[in-house]
């Protein structure tokens, strides 16, 4: 029998929300919903269920749709299921005054862009694995990036952009980022944005996906 | 390298040209309109010799001849400059005026009025030569749109118009160019010139602008919208069309919307849909998947932005339905059985031969509802010696898919009409005739109908433009257009929802 946070990542990583939902995957079994408050009742730490269990969770699918196993919907549904976990550890953290955060990630679809589904699910994955995320929304202009950056010192920065047409923002955006602070670190991803254009833009990364984010994300913050 | 002076007059310019140049690859720059592409056939270029020599082979003599014109005329497209030469190019007004030589030697002897309609779609180029009296088709000519030059889709041709005027202007003029070389084509021994009536063009947005060489920028990035979203007139003459009277009259249709062109109006008026006293959808299985869906009372449409795997495009295998492209595939005993376009050795994937596939893969339990592979090692499938779909090939159909049906079933929404009351769902588009309903209903799309709800209809577009030949529909436009009402579907809430949940090929739950 697997421990109980081994069972929590299981459930998040098959989008198992609870006993019922959703009926195809793992049928009659519980979801994060069930274990993560039987995990409580078991006397585990928020923070160990968080880490060990959710966030693992989180970081198997994350591998998964790297290498193309699982798609976009899955992704979604492990994200829907992790939530649901951390409503019952929200409770506990509050009491112990918060959750711990390896980092702020800003993140944002420029400027005349309002393709947001890529953006939600980088969102996610950040989310999952533990950063405060800043999210901007749709249609952000620099300044707001910038705004974002002064109110939050130290953050990550992330654009995203789906039109070849709203791509060219990220470098302005990218160099008003770097004004504020030279040292920030940014992101640059969405469909038609390449490793080249980035480095073409002074932007510090591109990645294709979440996960290579998130794992670039993690060793930059170990340090 | 020996050099040759080249004179034009009447502006006596002179400038010094290497042996052998084509003459017209010098004078593309002085307005030279060539609708052939420099084939020698339209007679377009043509020059005359005042002094020096220029050889005549007899293929370019007999089309001297055939355009009526004398020894010294001379079609720049196949004259090389080998000796000192002045030349006189034709003012406008010198231009063969059709109407009085007719060049065109006609087989058909028809005195019927006729109309040319043009479907000017982002990828492909249709033409019709249409006997007014009698409504058929007499003629047809069709090929690639020769801005694909500047980028596959529409997004990446408004990025280059943006990078200078030239670049706008040079869109602009290869349309024109590329239309009334079509229209050539269609007249060439077919009627008389001086029968046509007039020309009508039909497109999406970004189609008419770069065809009316209106700017684009706003076209560009939200918050978006046209500059103008209404019809253009021109005589032919304007546009350099001398192959057709001057008086002829050519007709840009007006869009519907930012997104939505007069393609889709067109099929709206050649559905009968704004006549219909039940409601009717039509889907537009290319990239912008267009969709517009009413009756006699409203019309509603939108645009999901599929993405070209439809037009097997974008698809590691993908390609036109040329000769060699997998269009359908039967399962047998021995595995898939792949049919080619003219029975070629397979060479790719069209768009409903990329149904096919996956619907193959699916059925015959290579793949799971999800997408992905069952082998968790296999990370693509070979139906042939360098013919195979790839994971990221499948994930590309489920994106296009998946856009596809939320925009229908939000679309459905905002008129409130359940998916069982419409009466018939038009499919149009590259890919809409040859598409296996059944197949694509196996993998999700459009399920929520009935196979018996659907209606195959090869371009809807272009039948529509043939119908506005006729003045009494043309006339019905303005009227037509106050009923339609456009949907955005970026600001929708629901979209991701229903977007992801649409990627699988059944549901989830
Ligand atoms: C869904 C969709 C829409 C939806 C958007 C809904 C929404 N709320 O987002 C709707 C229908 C509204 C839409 C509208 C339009 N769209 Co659209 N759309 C798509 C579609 C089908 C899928 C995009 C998507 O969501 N993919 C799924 C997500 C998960 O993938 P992703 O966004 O690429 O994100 C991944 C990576 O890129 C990366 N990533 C993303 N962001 C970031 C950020 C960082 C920092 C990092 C590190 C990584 C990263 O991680 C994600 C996960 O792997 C694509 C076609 C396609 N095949 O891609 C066209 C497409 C993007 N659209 C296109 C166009 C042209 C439009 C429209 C202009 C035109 C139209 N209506 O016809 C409008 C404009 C909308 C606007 N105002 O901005 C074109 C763009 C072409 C181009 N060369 O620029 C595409 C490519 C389709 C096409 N070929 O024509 N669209």
């Amino acid at each position: 029998m697997d421990t109980i946070l081994e069972r929590i990542a299981t459930a998040v990583e098959n989008g198992k929300i609870n006993k019922n939902i959703p009926p195809r995957i793992m049928p009659g079994e519980p979801g994060t919903d069930e274990l993560t408050r039987q995990a409580l009742e078991n006397g585990i730490s928020a923070d160990d269920i968080l880490t060990n269990g959710l966030i693992l969770g989180m970081e198997r699918i994350g591998v998964k749709f790297k290498v193309n196993k699982v798609f976009v919907p899955q992704v979604l549904m492990s994200a829907k299921a992790m939530a649901m976990g951390m409503r019952h550890l929200k409770a506990k953290f509050s009491e112990s005054g918060g959750m711990k955060s390896p980092g702020t990630f800003i993140i944002g679809t420029v400027e005349g862009d309002l393709h947001d589904i890529g953006k939600n699910l980088v969102t996610m994955m950040v989310e999952g694995n533990g950063y405060k995320v800043i999210d901007l929304g749709v249609d952000v202009k620099a300044d707001r990036f910038v705004d974002a950056l002064r109110e939050n010192p130290g953050a990550f920065v992330g654009m995203s952009a789906l039109l070849t047409t709203t791509m060219p923002h990220m470098e302005t955006v990218n160099r008003m980022l770097k004004e504020v602070d030279p040292n920030v670190k940014t992101f640059v991803g969405g469909a038609p944005v390449t490793a080249d254009f980035a480095k073409q833009i002074k932007a510090d990364y591109y990645t294709d996906g979440p996960q290579e984010l998130v794992e670039i994300l993690n060793s930059l913050t170990a340090c | 390298m020996k050099y040759h002076k080249l004179t034009l007059y009447p502006d006596c310019k002179t400038i010094s040209v290497a042996h052998g140049t084509l003459l017209s690859d010098i004078l593309s720059e002085y307005n030279l309109q060539m609708p052939c592409a420099g084939r020698g056939v339209c007679g377009n270029c043509k020059v005359r010799v005042i002094k020096g020599t220029v050889a005549k082979n007899r293929r370019h003599k007999a089309v001297i001849e055939r355009k009526h014109l004398d020894d010294s005329w001379y079609l720049a497209c196949m004259s090389r400059i080998e000796d000192d030469i002045v030349i006189e190019l034709p003012s406008n007004d010198m231009l063969i005026n059709p109407g009085v030589t007719n060049p065109i030697a006609p087989c058909i002897e028809s005195r019927h009025p006729a109309g040319i309609a043009v479907d000017l779609g982002s990828t492909t180029i249709v033409a019709q030569l249409i006997d007014l009296s009698t409504q058929q088709v007499i003629a047809s000519s069709e090929g690639i749109n020769p801005q694909t030059s500047a980028g596959a889709d529409i997004i990446s041709r408004i990025a280059f118009a943006m990078k200078s005027p030239s670049n706008a202007q040079s869109l602009t003029d290869m349309t024109r160019k590329c239309i009334g070389d079509h229209i050539y084509r269609l007249l060439h021994n077919h009627i008389h010139v001086g029968n046509i009536t007039g020309v009508i063009i039909a497109g999406n947005t970004a189609m008419h602008h770069f065809f009316a060489g209106l700017n684009v920028e706003r076209l560009s990035c939200a918050p978006f919208c046209s500059l103008t979203n209404g019809s253009y007139s021109y005589s032919a003459s304007q546009l350099g069309w001398d192959m057709l009277q001057e008086s002829c009259k050519v007709e840009l249709l007006p869009n519907i919307s930012h997104f939505v062109g007069s393609d889709i109006l067109c099929g709206i008026q050649a559905c009968g849909i704004a006549d219909s006293d039940e409601w009717q959808m039509l889907i537009d299985l290319g990239t912008n998947g267009e969709i517009a869906l009413g009756c006699r009372d409203s019309i509603f449409c939108t645009s999901t932005a599929a993405g070209p795997a439809f037009e097997g495009l974008n698809i590691s295998c993908g390609m036109r339905a040329s000769a060699g492209a997998v269009y359908a595939i039967e399962h047998e005993d021995e595995g898939p059985k792949l049919l080619t376009v003219a029975g070629d050795k397979p060479r790719g994937f069209c768009g409903s031969g990329l149904i096919e596939a996956i619907e193959y893969l699916l059925s015959s339990s290579k793949i799971d509802f999800t997408g992905a592979f069952i082998d968790s090692e296999t990370e693509l499938y070979s139906f042939a010696p360098d013919v195979y779909i790839s994971i990221q090939d499948i994930r590309e159909f489920q994106l296009a898919k998946a856009a596809l049906s939320a925009g229908v079933e939000l679309l459905l929404k905002e008129a409130g009409i359940e998916p069982s009351r419409l009466k018939t769902i038009y499919l149009t588009g590259g890919m809409g005739y040859h598409i296996n309903l059944a197949k694509m209903q196996a993998l999700g799309l459009f399920k929520d109908f009935e196979i018996g709800q659907f209606c195959k209809i090869v371009n809807s577009s272009l039948s529509g433009a043939c119908a506005n030949l006729r003045h009494t529909e043309r006339n019905r436009i303005p009227e037509i257009l106050n009923r339609i009402k456009f949907c955005a579907l970026e600001s929708d809430i629901n979209f991701q929802e229903i977007f992801c949940r649409e990627m699988f090929f059944s549901s989830i739950t």
